[in-house]
């Protein structure tokens, strides 16, 4: 009883959809920038794949790195006692250049 | 009694690496985030164009494509000043500052042209309200120059950092990553909005 229902509960969806959505931009395109919709969405698509793509190979990469020794995991990080002291200008430059 | 009981296996956890500094680790993510936004934008506006047979809309003033792109090299430079301060920084320290600098003027020379820029095309009627070309002009424009507008701030502090001895390696990392974000997606902008 459940299952015919459930059955035909999503009939009477599946026939009651609108041929037009409200929400799909393509439903009310003109056809003069159907290809700018379509490389639209595709440009969408491939940016964040690229992006967080890119981000997790550098962790990736940085991570391996670190585990192989070739960089330190502190190469980067800063400490408050190394932190270069206020006696001017290139003075504090080169004592920055040191810690490397 | 306890001389029956077996010892839990215990795995050691293993032991976390930080990949880099916080600061730059987040630059980063905020950067994917941002990128994913003007990506919105340029795909918004290219279907918007697309329904146009020309561009802009016809009553619509042109923009200044030929005084921008002087402006685009300034911006490009500033960029390549700032990574030679990076690379000075660390291999020739005396001169970081000088490049630094040169980049801050360099910066705030692009955003000060855009602000007259801006002027001069509101007093042609281009404005939010006018057409879909102001909307969109000001729109995505108008947030790169918020964009610059932060990272020249932040690249002001950074050099005033350097100057009094206090600026913090991972400070300078992440402002010149916010910094490259700015300059690099500008030639995209440029490319799909002026031209």
């Amino acid at each position: 009883m459940k299952s015919l229902l459930s059955f035909a509960m999503t009939a009477f969806v599946l026939l009651g959809a609108p041929l037009v959505a409200h929400a799909c931009p393509m439903c009310f395109s003109t056809g003069e920038n159907d290809g700018a919709f379509i490389y639209g969405s595709i440009f969408l698509m491939v940016v964040p794949v690229l992006s967080l793509g890119g981000l997790g190979y550098w962790a990736y990469r940085r991570l391996k790195a670190i585990d192989e020794g070739v960089v330190r995991p502190d190469a980067d990080a800063d400490s408050s006692a190394e932190a270069p002291q206020n006696n001017g200008g290139n003075a504090v430059v080169l004592q920055m250049s040191q810690r490397r | 009694m306890q001389e029956n009981v077996l010892p839990f296996p215990r795995r050691a956890a293993p032991r976390r690496q930080p990949v880099g500094p916080s600061s730059v680790v987040a630059m980063l993510i905020f950067i994917v985030t941002e990128l994913m936004m003007f990506a919105g934008f340029i795909s918004a506006f290219s279907i918007t164009r697309a329904a146009y047979r020309t561009w802009p809309p016809i009553g619509q003033p042109r923009l200044p494509a030929t005084a921008t792109l002087l402006n685009t090299v300034a911006l490009l430079l500033s960029g390549v000043l700032l990574y030679l301060a990076h690379r000075a920084y660390t291999k020739q320290p005396a001169r970081a500052g000088r490049f630094m600098l040169a980049s801050l003027v360099l910066g705030s020379f692009f955003v000060l042209f855009q602000g007259y820029e801006w002027a001069q095309l509101l007093a042609e009627g281009l404005t939010m309200t006018s057409s879909n070309h102001g909307a969109f002009f000001y729109l995505i424009i108008g947030t790169h120059a918020l964009h610059a507008v932060a990272a020249i701030l932040a690249l002001a502090i950074v050099y005033f950092k350097f100057v009094r001895g206090t600026l913090q390696r991972s400070t300078f990392l992440a402002t010149q990553i916010f910094w490259y974000f700015v300059v690099g997606v500008w030639p995209v902008l440029y490319f799909r909005v002026y031209l």
